[in-house]
């Protein structure tokens, strides 16, 4: 797995193959460590995650809420089709926390993209 | 006994490493038990250290008080304790000891005169007392033996009482949780399964309810409250409550709905906590039904014709954010139909030892072949053996116990004249 060229304001988050209620709290906590003072945006990086349960979900959506008290973003980036895309889409997820396919595509997209 | 003078027994917490015999010719005893005596009167630590000194098994050290005795406490398995301290007198110590340290042994060591708070220490807490100048090297041997397997036995018994309590609680919860459906229509079956996951006292928000209306609509729920544990457990509770109210003061299933993500915004006890939920209610003529989902898996559909997902809008879970419509969707069901509402818990399972999961393709799968004979003939088992079947193949292919609780409602008809 090749590293993403770092961006100005930005932190990519590496999420574990499988977030369950076993570390789902130690990933919502990376990910709100993540935005730090000069951090506008968080990429939750969930391309090779291939499992997630409610427990991992609540994570995400307190992530974003924390990450957003920071004065930053969180975004998701998740292998479009795969079991995890399937997951948020069932909870809906993507209504609260944008979605890209590709952590590249979250990076680049502007700057607070209404979800 | 203050005329004793001893220059060893000056410091506190001495360990006899200067004595013959100590230190490494006891390492080698078996189960050594490391003794803690707390007394200020250096006379009567003499005889007393003396005497456990002629028992190799033992190891001694002595603090003049409870407050030296406090950071010498980590390591020991008995407490010899005087009941006259500079800082505490009577029944305070061995109080102090009990709420303290619970796990250490305590003997108590009383005056010739004061024989009675020896057993008034032994009501409160103390394992046993001895009468200072009535002891030998034996006695207090076996007494301090004593009192640590004592202490260790109410340890036991302790912790067999709370798994006891756990489990008692948890059979309340899982009855608030999961009631034992009672239907008048003769053509329906109910069956229900529950498993707790990830070992058995591990109880979750799952929950289930099903209500059959004078009209004769039939309302099923079956719902989810993220994560695991005796909170969610109770929040599921709530949930099922308020939605039985609701149904029962015959509320539209959108203001039933309301009410539930209501419920669980003003209830639950961590935020963005959040709960699915799969509704469905069938209609009197039992054909079709009015389908609600919010994030949960839909159920599926086993008929003459196969097995299928019965499709629906997915509005966002109660507690992820604030809905204010709840889409239902008309489904059909047929003549002859078994529906499945079950929570994700059920297709999570693993499949070997990858992170592959079943996932609601694997469950089908699994009841296509569990509901047609080998020559393709309809081989249609029981409700009840169809959901045993399913629980147990999801568990062997996940190796063992699944890890999240889950719920099952199957709700049966035959509408065919007999």
């Amino acid at each position: 797995m090749r590293g993403h060229e770092p961006v100005a304001g930005t932190a990519v988050v590496k999420l574990p193959t499988e977030v369950d209620i076993g570390n789902a709290d130690h990933v919502g906590e990376q990910l709100r460590a993540a935005a730090a003072p000069g951090v506008m945006v968080v990429v939750a990086d969930l391309t090779t995650t291939k499992f997630c349960d409610s427990a991992g979900v609540r994570q995400l959506a307190l992530a974003h809420d924390k990450v957003a008290d920071s004065g930053a973003q969180l975004r998701l980036a998740v292998a479009e089709g795969g079991s995890v895309d399937r997951i948020l889409a069932l909870i809906g997820l993507e209504q609260l926390v944008p979605q890209y396919p590709t952590v590249e595509a979250a990076l680049a997209a502007p700057p607070e993209r209404a979800p | 006994m203050s005329g004793h003078r001893c220059g060893r027994c000056d410091k506190a917490g001495v360990v006899f490493e200067d004595l013959p015999g100590a230190g490494t010719a006891f390492a080698a005893a078996p189960s050594r038990i490391s003794v803690l005596l707390i007394e200020d009167d250096d006379g009567d630590a003499l005889i007393e250290q003396e005497l456990l000194l002629e028992v190799a098994a033992i190891e001694v050290q002595r603090a003049r008080s409870l407050g030296e005795a406090r950071p010498l406490l980590a390591d020991v398995s008995c407490v010899l304790l005087d009941l006259d301290l500079p800082d505490s007198q009577g029944l305070e110590g061995v109080r102090w000891l009990q709420q303290h340290v619970p796990d250490i042994a305590v003997v108590v060591l009383t005056g010739l005169a004061d024989e009675l708070l020896g057993a008034a220490a032994v009501r409160s807490g103390a394992q046993d007392y001895l009468v200072k100048g009535h002891v030998d090297g034996p006695l207090l041997h076996r007494v301090i033996r004593y009192a640590v397997e004592r202490r260790q036995a109410e340890n036991v018994q302790l912790e067999l009482l709370l798994a006891q309590a756990t489990a008692r609680e948890n059979a309340r919860l899982t009855r608030g949780l999961l009631p034992a459906p009672l239907i008048a229509d003769p053509r329906l079956t109910v069956a229900t399964r529950y498993r707790p996951g990830g070992g058995q006292m591990q109880l979750g928000g799952d929950f289930y309810d099903l209500i059959e209306m004078p009209g004769g609509w039939l309302h099923a729920v079956v719902g989810d409250v993220c994560g695991r544990g005796p909170d969610e457990a109770a929040l599921g509770v709530c949930l099922r409550v308020a939605w039985r109210t609701m149904v029962l003061a015959g509320q539209p299933m959108a203001e039933v709905l309301a009410a539930v993500q209501q419920m669980l915004e003003q209830e639950r006890h961590a935020e963005r906590l959040f709960a699915t939920l799969c509704m469905m209610s069938v209609r009197p003529d039992r054909r079709s039904a009015l389908l609600h989902l919010a994030g949960h898996p839909p159920p599926l559909l086993i008929s003459p014709s196969g097995v299928t997902e019965l499709v629906a809008p997915v509005s966002m879970p109660p507690g992820i954010s604030h809905a204010s419509r709840w889409p239902a969707t008309e489904v059909e069901l047929g003549e002859r139909w078994t529906v499945l509402l079950y929570t994700d818990g059920l297709v999570e399972g693993r499949i070997g030892t990858g992170s592959e999961r079943l996932g609601s393709e694997g469950l089908i799968s699994g009841i296509k072949s569990a509901t047609s004979g080998a020559d393709g003939t309809a081989a249609m088992p029981s409700v009840e053996q169809l959901l045993d079947g399913m629980i147990s193949r999801a568990q062997e292919l996940n190796g063992g116990d699944l890890d999240d609780d889950l719920a099952v409602l199957a709700l049966d008809y035959d509408g065919r004249e007999s």
